[in-house]
């Protein structure tokens, strides 16, 4: 049951069927490395989603394993939901650390006990100022939400960050500037992403390896170089076609 | 301070009940006369200066009663709330969270106290277990608190499938963590606003209980019982039905402006400014 | 004469003015793209046209001019003739857009029978035909309630019924926003087909860029109320001038080319 030390999380063959029949995942198996990003891309329905809440444990599999290796987190699509509207933003930024069950990662380390100091710091890596960590969600835009959730997931320095949608309900200069953070986040804590997106451009913008999902079915898998490669699945072709005349 | 009450007006309302209820509740132990010492000789005297709000069948000092009356009265009914809560939140947090057969069996029981009217499920129920202040308070719990259950469940079924509860999830919080951390803060505005409005359905519960003869039992001074004690003298004295009457009349429709201004202030938050 | 020329209007809310100073123009069967983010004012734009700004909102000055008519000092009765029979619209939201407990057809029916004088077959031949047109089994269809059809053929029967009367102006509000971009392109694919078939213009309200790169002809770019630049698609895409628009072209990610960081013009601890 061990994976090899430079896999996070390697799922195998899961199959979901809901109650109400529908084939919410049908065999599929994937691999994500230390320091890679995996794209997933597909349109809606096609089982993103339910794979992602698999992988975290949030919803179980009939059938198939998933193996990982240390600690998950997650940035949701909508960022109004993402945030407790009730919480400050100090206590939603926190909450994976207040936990106490995870230890203060080593990049926060020397701010130990100090949990304001360690909550502004945080904010400081997603361009977001120190003083709002006392306003509320309505008091913030859906980009600075999301560069929130964002913070939380990589306070805890985890081995996996699953990104469901993250842009989608973002304005395109905005999504822009998600992404490239996301990017620069990840170079400079050598964090492994998964991307799910129905946007294949955001998909290929950000991954090494880009993984097309049809109903529940991942149909192929490939470099990200190799998008425009002539043996490219149909389901790959019509979603490139979306975006090229 | 003032501009603030200049702002929202609705406030000095609220400012008024808490002053009231204080007002009553320490009154009553500076109240003029014993309130169940009987004078014959002094039965039925109208409105002076040594009885304020004149004499009753008894020769009773109404004002004495009503002010010690508004401590058994208004203390009562917000024990009833208090209970009423405390049943009422915990099984809709948990029924709405848990959710499954839990819920389903919960909710049939709900709809089953819901299904007849308060009041007469009261009156049944007290009627039941005889008169008495212990079996009202009983009565009248086991009518309310379906209501907060309810409410709080409405709300964490549709706050529990919310991104920031997974995310809770994933932190690696318990169910009894994410109910106080995320839930109990989405809930209190609403069951605060909902417990206001009730308090006044309260005493008019009590009131109407005690008049009936099921509440509080003489010589105790009660609003409620007060008004049955007077029904009798209606023609001759009137002022025995009229002033607990008032008493009721004022404080169920303070306590229903004060719930109305908590609606208002919970609201702003919720609405969005401009487009 | 152009079909619709939007000028000198500015809309404000209170005291801030949502939509600027704007001047717009379309030819007949003309397909222009109104990009913006969001607050750009594009959908405000959009809705002054038809009158269906919400009260708070109010048109401060300017004109609206639909084949010669004035639009903003038309009589109520006249303008909603022609916002059913010329001027239609599409929204973001289909399922809102049909009645949940009448059956298709029905609505369909009802929406003829108070536009046209058509005779009973009449109207059953032109829904069958239309219904027709965007792929979707007439017979099937009609005896439907909205609930019994899947998300995308309620799509296609709303999109149905705006061009039924065959609209000299179709305006499109953000109709691809909640769809993923395989759907963006059926809908949108659908749209050009009836605006080729009836030579109806085409107001398309959006914030993707990408999208008006494969359907636009002519397009405005808004920002905080004014129109920044405008020109056809090949000046906007090849030599845009407005830094905004270069910067919401670099923001897109492209699929070839893809550089290491998109170009947004964002710099860290700018007010955000």
């Amino acid at each position: 049951m061990s994976i090899p030390s430079e896999t996070v999380i390697e799922a195998e063959r899961l199959s979901k069927r809901y109650k109400c029949g529908h084939l919410a995942l049908d065999d599929v198996s994937l691999t994500v490395k230390k320091g890679e990003c995996l794209g997933i891309a597909g349109e809606s329905g096609s089982g993103k989603s339910t794979l992602a809440r698999c992988l975290l444990a949030i919803e179980s599999q009939d059938i198939g394993k998933i193996m990982r290796n240390g600690t998950m987190q997650a940035v949701f699509q909508n960022p109004s939901a993402s945030l407790n509207p009730k919480l400050k933003v100090i206590d939603s930024l926190m909450e994976p650390l207040d936990g106490g069950k995870i230890a203060y990662p080593s990049f926060l380390s020397h701010f130990r006990e100090d949990r304001r100091k360690t909550a502004e710091f945080l904010l400081k890596l997603v361009d977001i100022p120190g003083s709002y960590l006392d306003a509320y969600p309505h008091q913030l835009s859906g980009g600075q939400k999301q560069r929130i959730s964002i913070a939380r997931a990589i306070s805890v320095e985890p081995s996996l960050i699953i990104l469901d949608e993250p842009t989608s309900s973002l304005d395109v200069s905005v999504q822009a500037n998600i992404l490239n953070l996301l990017k620069d986040l990840q170079e400079d804590f050598g964090l492994s992403y998964l991307f799910i997106s129905h946007d294949l451009a955001a998909v290929r913008f950000m991954s090494q390896r880009i993984a097309i999902m049809q109903r529940g079915k991942i149909v192929e898998h490939f470099a990200s170089e190799e998008l425009f490669s002539e043996e490219r699945h149909p389901c790959t072709q019509q979603l490139i076609a979306v975006f090229e005349s | 301070m003032n501009q603030f009450l200049l702002r929202h007006p609705k406030s000095i309302i609220g400012l008024l009940v808490v002053s009231f209820v204080l007002m009553i509740v320490s009154v009553s132990y500076i109240a003029p006369y014993d309130p169940n010492h009987v004078t014959m000789k002094e039965r039925l005297l109208p409105i002076s200066s040594e009885h304020w709000l004149g004499t009753d069948h008894l020769g009773r000092d109404i004002f004495s009663r009503i002010l010690v009356g508004a401590r058994t009265t208004v203390g009562t009914s917000l024990l009833i709330l208090m209970c009423s809560l405390l049943i009422g939140i915990p099984i809709g947090l948990f029924s709405g969270y848990i959710g499954g057969r839990f819920d389903r069996v919960l909710m049939k029981i709900v709809d089953a106290f819901m299904a007849f009217p308060d009041y007469i499920f009261a009156i049944v129920l007290s009627g039941l277990l005889g008169p008495g202040m212990f079996n009202l308070i009983f009565a009248i719990v086991i009518v309310k608190w379906v209501g907060y259950t309810r409410l709080v469940r409405s709300t964490v079924i549709t706050e529990k499938h919310k991104e920031y509860v997974l995310l809770a999830k994933i932190n690696g919080l318990r169910s009894f963590q994410i109910l106080k951390k995320h839930m109990i803060p989405h809930i209190m505005g609403n069951v605060l606003v909902l417990a206001t409005l009730d308090l006044g359905k309260i005493i008019l519960m009590i009131a109407a209980l005690s008049y009936i003869g099921l509440g509080a039992q003489p010589p105790t001074a009660e609003w409620g019982s007060m008004l049955n004690e007077g029904k009798a003298f209606f023609y001759n004295a009137p002022l025995l039905m009229v002033i607990p009457g008032l008493a009721i009349m004022l404080f169920v429709l303070m306590s229903n402006l004060l719930g109305d201004y908590l609606r208002d202030k919970f609201d702003v938050k919720s609405k969005k400014v401009g487009i | 004469m152009p079909l619709l020329t939007i000028s000198n209007l500015s809309i404000n809310h209170v005291d801030s003015k949502i939509v600027d100073n704007v001047n717009l123009e379309l030819q007949a069967g003309e397909w222009h793209a109104l990009v913006g983010e969001s607050g750009s004012g594009k959908s405000v734009t959009a809705f002054s046209i038809g009158r269906l700004l919400p009260s708070e909102l109010e048109v401060q000055s300017g004109s609206i001019k639909f084949k010669g008519t004035e639009l903003t000092s038309l009589a109520e009765k006249e303008l909603r003739k022609k916002r059913a029979k010329e001027i239609a619209y599409i929204f973001q939201d289909y399922q809102g857009a049909l009645t949940p407990f009448m059956k298709i057809g029905k609505q369909f029916d009802e929406l003829l029978y108070t536009h046209t004088d058509w005779t009973k077959s009449e109207r059953k031949e032109k829904i069958s035909q239309i219904l027709h047109r965007v792929g979707l089994q007439a017979e099937r269809t009609l005896n439907s309630y909205p609930f019994q059809l899947s998300g995308g053929q309620v799509q296609r029967a709303v999109i149905a019924m705006s061009a039924i009367l065959e609209p000299k102006l179709l305006i499109a509000d953000e109709p691809t926003t909640a769809l993923d971009s395989l759907t963006s392109g059926t809908v949108l694919d659908l749209i050009q087909d009836l605006q080729k078939q009836t030579n109806c213009a085409v107001l398309f309200i959006t914030h993707d860029l990408r999208l008006v790169k494969k359907y636009g002809e002519t397009v405005s770019v808004m920002k905080h109320g004014r129109i920044v630049e405008h020109g056809s698609k090949k000046e906007i895409f090849e030599s845009p001038e407005h830094p905004y628009t270069k910067q919401l072209l670099a923001s897109v990610p492209p699929l070839r080319n893809v550089p290491h960081r998109l170009n947004t013009g964002y710099k860290k601890e700018e007010a955000i």
